[in-house]
């Protein structure tokens, strides 16, 4: 199985669904994380040049000369996947908790 | 009325960021603000008000052209740029509750091994360039024999030593390496690994290898 995106890569990801200044992706993060996660501006520069290493984003010029992050199909899909591949795990854990957990508190 | 400077010298950007960090930090609450490293490798201050605050540097693989956007992310999360070494090394401050810079081990683990390749580059254009004079001081011996004179020794011996300058950037590497293993682990508490950082037990060590690989190469040779 392939491995899932990491916490980051997912969030920025998320971000970038629509095309955005590096720094736009930042701020992006932290509202779609509800402020819990923080991805320092270190992390994300190295984040950003790999993840235009795979193609899973391009770097567009606009004509104001900004550039401007974009996703590309291989990232969208990719994306799509590990949103799966996290509701999938979520049902699991949510099913187990739910069977097993609830009896354990019963039991206590 | 010109502001009052100062000079300290600089632990080495390349080994010991963390402990430097922390050494300028100090210096602006004592009134030493941080201004740049020279090329020298000297840390310039200039007097003002005590302040608390942090700084941190990075190390930049970019083209320039990506400059203005990656200081963009600095300053999109609370840290203002200060000034770049050779375009490479980039300072910047905070406040004291600025996020820290790396929020994943692994990205700090590609910053590390980003800056040991520039290293050992930069490490064989040295090499080169020592070839390179060397093949000058042997073209001007057909002109001129001059393999007695003292210059002749001094200027052979420093060529040659040029040669030898990957070897010794892969030593202290490899050292420093195997001092701070777990150092990518502290990606978002430079202050625990810098007070780890023993700058003068290091610098005995290096030059204990260097004697133990120089003698070795002068007994093969």
């Amino acid at each position: 199985m392939e491995e899932g995106l990491t916490d980051a890569t997912y969030l920025i990801l998320l971000a970038l669904l629509k095309p955005q200044h590096g720094y736009a992706i930042m701020k992006q993060v932290h509202e779609i994380s509800q402020g819990s996660f923080e991805i320092g501006p270190a992390t994300m520069y190295t984040i950003l040049k790999k993840l235009t290493k795979r193609e899973w984003i391009v770097l567009d010029e606009t004509a104001e000369r900004k550039k401007i992050y974009r996703m590309t199909d291989l990232g969208r899909s990719v994306l799509e996947k590990d949103i799966q591949r996290r509701k999938l795990f979520y049902e699991i854990g949510a099913g187990f908790v739910q069977q097993i957990g609830g009896s354990e508190h019963e039991k206590a | 009325m010109k502001k009052r400077r100062k000079y300290l010298y600089s632990l080495g950007v390349a080994y010991y960021p963390e402990k430097e960090m922390l050494r300028l930090q100090k210096q602006a609450m004592l009134g030493w603000q941080f201004v740049g490293m020279n090329r020298w490798g000297f840390l310039k201050f200039e007097q003002q008000p005590p302040q608390a605050k942090k700084f941190a540097v990075d190390f930049f693989e970019g083209e320039l052209s990506e400059e203005s956007d990656y200081i963009a992310l600095y300053e999109a999360s609370g840290w203002h740029y200060i000034s770049h070494y050779r375009k490479r090394y980039y300072y910047f401050e905070g406040n004291l509750d600025a996020p820290s810079i790396f929020s994943d081990q692994d990205s700090y683990q590609e910053r590390i091994n980003a800056e040991q390749r520039y290293l050992i580059k930069r490490a064989f254009v040295v090499t080169a360039i020592g070839a390179l004079l060397l093949a000058m001081l042997y073209s001007i011996k057909t002109l001129w024999d001059w393999q007695n004179s003292p210059i002749w020794s001094f200027l052979f011996g420093i060529c040659t030593g040029l040669l030898f300058v990957p070897a010794m950037v892969a030593i202290v590497s490899y050292l420093m390496r195997k001092l701070y293993k777990d150092r990518a682990t502290y990606y978002n508490k430079p202050e625990t690994i810098a007070k780890r950082q023993k700058v003068v037990r290091d610098l005995l060590l290096m030059a204990l290898a260097g004697a133990i690989v120089g003698g070795i190469i002068g007994y093969i040779f």
